[in-house]
């Protein structure tokens, strides 16, 4: 079957640092295809990662195409092998939502352009330069892999109104 | 069975232990904390709680409940009995974060509110802060949920006619949850 359950908070495995991809095997290429067919399914998703199917290894599906924010700057859909933000640069604040973690939504500081790097399907390594709304949703589902969820980043609302510096 | 739901506030200058003395009390009782919200406010430390309970308490019992809490920490405390229904919040539709700021005088929060009200624009959340300087400013930020049919140019246009009027700056941000 290859539209998976969504793994649902508590569930530790969505706290669980994953395992890097040594060989691109039949494993991984199935752990990719049922990625990608239950990002399809669920129509509002961008992107989802591993953990959130239930395998503990290093793989993301992103496609910010598929929405209205991502139209300008995307690279389509993507599965990213062992994927790294080498850089990043700027900061922007959105508000996020997790198919994980339902019912909550809160505000998240992310960088507003990073570099990325990964591995495709065929083993070729690939890097680029992106930012806005596909940075958000590849550093959303990076921090997937890395037992990270939004959660963890929250970012305080007061201080949202009453950070200051202190110049004294 | 069915739960019993109540609003609670709680206000008193701050000091470490409120947030402990008053959970404790509902710990003891056996109610749940639903919603909650508590900050910092000058110096007063203000708790806002939707709790719910399966026993019936009545509001005089709950109340009591508090004495020791309310008498060691000196906080002012009230309680009223609301319907399940009130303890929900409801998805906003179209939602805005808005920040309003200006020089500070009598009636900001006033004339934004008013024009809002007058337009059928819910406030969610509000928050304001004047700040130290010469001359002080005065800044609020909002969430706002626009009513079905309005768009963000006649959200703009009553904000601009607003703020003109009170002599403030105001920006708009339309805000997105990211489902990922």
């Amino acid at each position: 079957m290859p539209v998976r359950d969504i793994v649902i908070y508590p569930d530790q495995r969505l706290k669980t640092v994953c395992d890097e991809i040594r060989n691109i095997d039949e494993k991984t290429l199935k752990v990719a295809k049922d990625l990608l067919e239950t990002m399809r399914y669920y129509n509002h998703t961008v992107g989802i990662a591993a953990p959130q199917i239930g395998e503990l290894v290093r793989i993301i599906a992103v496609d910010a195409s598929k929405n209205k924010k991502g139209q300008k700057i995307n690279h389509g859909e993507l599965v990213m092998i062992n994927p790294e933000i080498l850089d990043w640069s700027s900061i922007i604040k959105t508000r996020e939502g997790c198919l994980s973690v339902p019912d909550y939504t809160g505000n998240v500081n992310r960088a507003r352009k990073i570099t990325v790097k990964y591995w495709d399907l065929d083993g070729k390594e690939h890097q680029f330069d992106t930012e806005g709304f596909e940075a958000v949703v590849i550093q959303h589902e990076i921090d997937h892999l890395d037992g990270i969820l939004f959660i963890d980043r929250i970012i305080s609302k007061r201080t949202d109104l009453f950070r200051r510096k202190n110049y004294g | 069975m069915g739960k019993y739901f109540y609003a609670l506030t709680v206000i008193g200058r701050d000091k470490p232990g409120i947030v402990a003395a008053v959970s404790e009390v509902l710990f003891n009782k056996g109610i749940s904390i639903e919603d909650s919200i508590s900050t910092l406010l000058g110096d007063q430390f203000t708790m806002t709680l939707i709790i719910s309970s399966d026993t019936n308490y009545g509001v005089l019992e709950l109340k009591k409940a508090f004495a020791k809490a309310r008498k060691d920490l000196e906080l002012s405390i009230s309680l009223r009995r609301i319907d399940k229904d009130e303890a929900t919040t409801r998805e906003p539709e179209n939602l805005y974060s808005v920040s309003v700021y200006g020089t500070d005088r009598v009636g900001i929060v006033y004339g934004i509110s008013k024009a809002f009200a007058d337009n059928g624009i819910n406030i969610l959340d509000l928050r304001t802060r004047l700040t130290k300087g010469e001359p002080p400013m005065y800044v609020m930020i909002l969430d706002v949920d626009l009513p079905k049919g309005m768009d963000e140019s006649a959200f703009r246009g009553i904000l601009d006619r607003a703020c003109k009027k009170i002599n403030v700056d105001y920006s708009i941000r339309k805000v997105e949850t990211y489902e990922l």
